[in-house]
């Protein structure tokens, strides 16, 4: 071999050790965080479909990772895939899995999704009990917000269907209790619109429907994650409209009228009772004409 | 022992002289900067990854108080003559059946939901929603492909170039290898076969 060519081959050797050393770095896992941060922004849009597909990606990518080395955080985002895709028995095994290697102390974010993500699991599962205590404690003890929210939602869902399988005279104790603790909540995290939703939610189950309204509206105001939930509290609001347009009269009535329209007017709603997104205006509009 | 020590070195000098061009000992330098960059950069890739919070999001509240299931039915017209039976004998077991069906669709107006029972919607047909809703979401999940990584072609180029910038960098910040490059770049220009100076 002569000389030239001898350099050309050390400089090729050196470029191609640094493409290698940069192709190596985009590894499965960074794989699939990306899909699966990608499925939850189009779940926020209402993209399901394509929230779907990407969560199917995460758990192909994840469970690549799983092959390749053994990381807590690759079992991790598997399992929330799975959660995603309703496949509750295995993200069940892909907790169990994270938590057999192990969390380092810098991995407490995901030690407690991870927490989160198996109550989930179990709860799906049957095992209602156990996940109960979990989401308890998380919602007590953890420091993060996203995990204070995801526990937050369970624990009000958990505690409401309870309510609807008590006694009429038995619900309100437990519907004061739980709107305590959303009241805790909120007293730690004022500009959360979440925790402002979660409390509209609980007080109309108590028929307090001021108070849902009101915390209704603040949580528009202050914003909610997703478009499904963005949706869910404007026909609450609606719906507590209706309620309080009826139950009030004189003075009272108009003056609440008056600052209903304003915020409509605020969020370029169509009409009192249809939202801007509605797509099927012109009947919900003959309907308030009726009315 | 050191005999057999100092053969194995010999036999390792013998064979490097064979393959590697002349004076190759120059390159060292570099090759231990690409050495120390790569391990750098994977050491700091592994904790960028590491480090990436990833987190699901809350969902809404399914559980409605009745009232807001009969405001539902009442408020939506169209429901009236499918389901105005169960609204006026107040039969919520029914109701809040068909609730957790038709409140996605025609309450909240979810697009996917929208698109999977379009031919029913359209023919006001229900009732056919409630029984085949499980069902045919669960089918339509098990249908959707994985996504595809998307080819980004620019981004991958900006990627490789701020790779060879920091390389670049890391590179040019010890004196050996920037002496070596010098070197290499002026016998380049120079147009000499074995990239060094001869000693004068």
């Amino acid at each position: 071999m002569d000389m030239p060519n001898r350099s050309k081959i050390a400089g090729c050797f050196f470029m191609i050790l640094g493409f290698i050393g940069t192709a190596a770095c985009v590894s499965h896992l960074k794989l699939a965080k990306h899909h699966y941060s990608r499925g939850m922004e189009q779940a926020r849009a209402y993209r399901t479909d394509a929230a779907f597909s990407s969560f199917k990606s995460a758990r192909l990518e994840a469970a690549a990772a799983v092959k390749g080395r053994t990381d807590a955080q690759s079992y991790l985002v598997k399992g929330m895939a799975e959660l995603e895709l309703g496949l509750w028995e295995d993200a069940e095994e892909s907790f169990r899995n994270a938590f057999q290697q192990g969390f380092s102390q810098a991995e407490g974010w995901a030690s407690d999704l991870a927490l989160f993500g198996a109550a989930r699991a179990l709860e799906n599962l049957e095992l209602s009990g156990a996940s109960r205590r979990i989401y308890d404690h998380l919602l007590d003890q953890s420091r993060l917000k996203p995990v204070l929210l995801l526990a937050a939602e369970r624990v009000v869902e958990a505690d409401l269907a309870e309510v609807l399988d008590t006694e009429k005279s038995q619900r309100i104790s437990k519907l004061q209790s739980l709107q305590k603790r959303l009241d805790k909540l909120i007293g730690k995290d004022m500009a959360c619109g979440y925790f402002h939703y979660l409390a509209a939610q609980v007080a109309v189950h108590r028929e307090d429907y001021r108070r849902s309204f009101e915390e209704a509206v603040t949580a528009k105001e202050l914003g909610l994650l997703s478009l499904e939930t963005d949706r869910d509290n404007d026909l609450q609001i609606i719906f507590c409209y209706d309620r309080l347009e009826k139950s009030l009269t004189g003075e009272a009535l108009e003056n609440f009228q008056a600052s209903y329209i304003r915020w409509i007017k605020k969020w370029k709603w169509p009409g009192p009772k249809t939202p801007g997104w509605k797509t099927d205006r012109k009947e919900e509009r003959t309907h308030e004409a009726d009315d | 022992m050191a005999d057999r020590f100092e053969q194995v070195l010999k036999n390792g000098t013998k064979l490097l002289k064979d393959i590697l061009p002349k004076k190759s000992y120059l390159y060292f330098p570099l090759l231990f900067s690409t050495l120390f960059w790569l391990v750098k950069r994977r050491k700091d890739w592994k904790s960028k990854v590491m480090a990436w919070k990833v987190w699901a999001d809350p969902g809404r509240i399914r559980l409605k108080p009745d009232a807001f299931i009969l405001y539902f039915f009442d408020f939506n017209g169209k429901l009236g003559p499918e389901f105005g039976r169960e609204v006026e004998t107040n039969n919520m077991r029914a109701l809040r059946k068909a609730f957790v069906a038709l409140y996605p669709l025609i309450g909240l107006e979810d697009p996917f939901l929208c698109g999977l029972f379009h031919e029913e919607l359209k023919k006001e047909n229900y009732r056919e929603i409630v029984r085949v809703y499980g069902t045919r979401i669960q089918q339509a999940k098990t249908d959707l492909s994985p996504a595809g990584t998307e080819k980004r072609i620019f981004d991958a180029l900006g990627r490789i170039a701020s790779e060879a910038a920091d390389f670049l960098e890391e590179l040019l910040g010890y004196t050996e290898s920037r002496d070596a490059v010098a070197e290499v770049i002026k016998s380049l220009l120079e147009g000499r076969e074995d990239g060094y100076a001869e000693p004068e």
